[in-house]
């Protein structure tokens, strides 16, 4: 093996997964090709289950590498520099798949005439969880509330409400349009006293907003249990145990056991679907629903899903081709 | 101003069922990437097309925001169907699976050709039918 496909292929492992961590184990397996092979290799990886590929691949990259907006420093010239590609898919510790994906390189040899070197490496998940957390920073959503990694000190100014987050793996950060529209519609309607469910709860953060904000009882629950777990340690963090229930389970089937002033439901155009018939039994006239998490392309199925219950449609809100709508139960 | 770009990611995943697991979740932080609102756009727009793979090329910008574009399928899942069959050979030199004409990779070659890593028509034919002999596909004229 050269020396610079070595340093190519470990360049990751070097940079990000040699770290004594202590989180669930993946095997990571990287085929070192050519461009003729790729799709050859992704269908093995695909068919050995791993659930997915990553392909890293420098003429595609050196399309970019010569205009004026790319960034080179960032990429490894081991990487830009050769015609190799790599191939890399992720199989749990104990799988054992090279007996195989070794039969399969075997036929892609014949076929292709190009010889393919296989590296394993090990990765743990906390290698990647916490990386974008340097990037993540206090922000402002709406005329009152102020968005604030837990990790980092702020002091508010007057009128501003601090909400306190670490996301985790759980989804919720408030930087996507999908979490923006739903704060900005609690900013709006929340003024006090108001029971709010929250549908699909990620981090938490909609049902913490909607708390800090004046809120009596907010539900916050979600399918996934990392997410719950997530949701109460940041509801903790903000010292709301109190007002905030989380809780895991289905909410479009136990909905009608809760009552509520507000719904709120940032999650997909399906489950927003599924959810408007629920929520329609459980709110009283003048209640709001908050939906959000919308492609554009599903948005007519929402309105007119909104309109057959008995909602009237107040605010609309658009970015790029995200929808966030807040209807009033008539 | 464009935006300073990062880096390209591709990827091949299942509709729907983008998880901060591997292969998401290394792929996307080595960039810094939210891994979290990556999935969440990615489910949202591949919701209709469950139980496919739909390959994603991510744009990665300097300020770590993102943005992607959804490609064609895989050549593997295109010969699968082709052929008519769930499941490549495990041993695609002794055990052959089924058959594809050899008319069906040209069709192929030609729904994907922006999207491979090849020079021209033929190069993408090669690469597809070097695909499908991998999986254990006899090409029949």
């Amino acid at each position: 093996m050269k020396k610079e496909e070595r340093k190519a292929c470990s360049k990751n492992s070097k940079m990000l997964w040699d770290r004594g961590c202590s989180g669930m184990k993946w095997k990571e397996i990287a085929v070192l090709t050519e461009g003729i092979c790729i799709e050859a290799i992704a269908g093995i990886f695909h068919r050995l289950g791993s659930g997915g590929v990553v392909i890293e691949d420098p003429q595609a990259a050196r399309k970019y590498e010569n205009q004026e907006e790319w960034n080179p420093n960032l990429v490894s010239p081991d990487f830009l520099d050769h015609e190799f590609v790599l191939i890399k898919a992720y199989f749990m510790e104990e799988r054992e798949v090279m007996e195989e994906l070794q039969s399969c390189l075997e036929a892609v040899k014949e076929n292709f005439n190009v010889e393919c070197k296989v590296f394993i490496d090990e990765v743990r998940d906390e290698d990647w969880e916490s990386s974008w957390k340097k990037y993540y920073h206090r922000f402002k959503i709406g005329e009152r509330l102020v968005i604030k990694p837990s990790w980092e000190e702020y002091q508010p100014q007057s009128g501003e409400v601090v909400i306190d987050i670490d996301p985790g793996m759980a989804f919720g950060t408030g930087i996507h349009a999908s979490t923006r529209f739903c704060m900005k519609f609690i900013d709006h309607y929340v003024k006090g006293g108001e029971k709010l469910i929250d549908a699909g709860c990620g981090s938490g953060i909609l049902s913490i907003a909607a708390a800090k904000l004046g809120a009596a009882r907010v539900l916050a629950m979600d399918v996934e249990e990392l997410s719950v777990k997530i949701a109460r340690e940041n509801v903790e963090l903000n010292g709301l145990s109190d007002i905030i229930t989380v809780k895991l389970g289905n909410i479009v089937e136990e909905i009608q056991t809760f009552e509520a002033d507000m719904v709120a439901a940032n999650i997909t155009a399906e489950v927003v679907t599924c959810l408007i018939p629920e929520a329609a039994k459980v709110l009283k006239s003048g209640g709001y629903f908050f939906g959000s998490g919308i492609v554009d392309s599903r948005w007519p199925g929402v309105e007119k899903q909104l309109k057959t219950h008995g909602f009237v449609i107040e605010q609309v809100l658009q970015d790029v081709d995200w929808i966030g709508v807040a209807a009033r139960k008539e | 101003m464009a935006r300073k770009v990062l880096g390209k990611i591709s990827l091949q995943i299942a509709a729907g069922k983008a998880t901060p697991a591997p292969p998401v979740g290394p792929a996307l932080g080595q960039y810094g990437v939210n891994i979290m609102g990556f999935c969440k756009e990615y489910n949202a727009r591949t919701a209709n097309q469950a139980g496919y793979i739909v390959p994603v090329e991510i744009t990665v910008f300097e300020d770590r925001s993102f943005t992607f574009v959804i490609k064609s399928p895989p050549a593997s899942d295109l010969l699968k169907k082709a052929a008519n069959i769930d499941k490549g050979s495990g041993e695609p030199n002794k055990k052959k699976i089924g058959k594809v004409p050899r008319a069906k990779l040209l069709e192929i070659a030609e729904t994907k050709k922006e999207d491979l890593n090849a020079s021209d028509i033929d190069a993408a034919v090669k690469m597809i039918e070097g695909t499908a002999r991998s999986m254990g596909l006899e090409i029949i004229d």
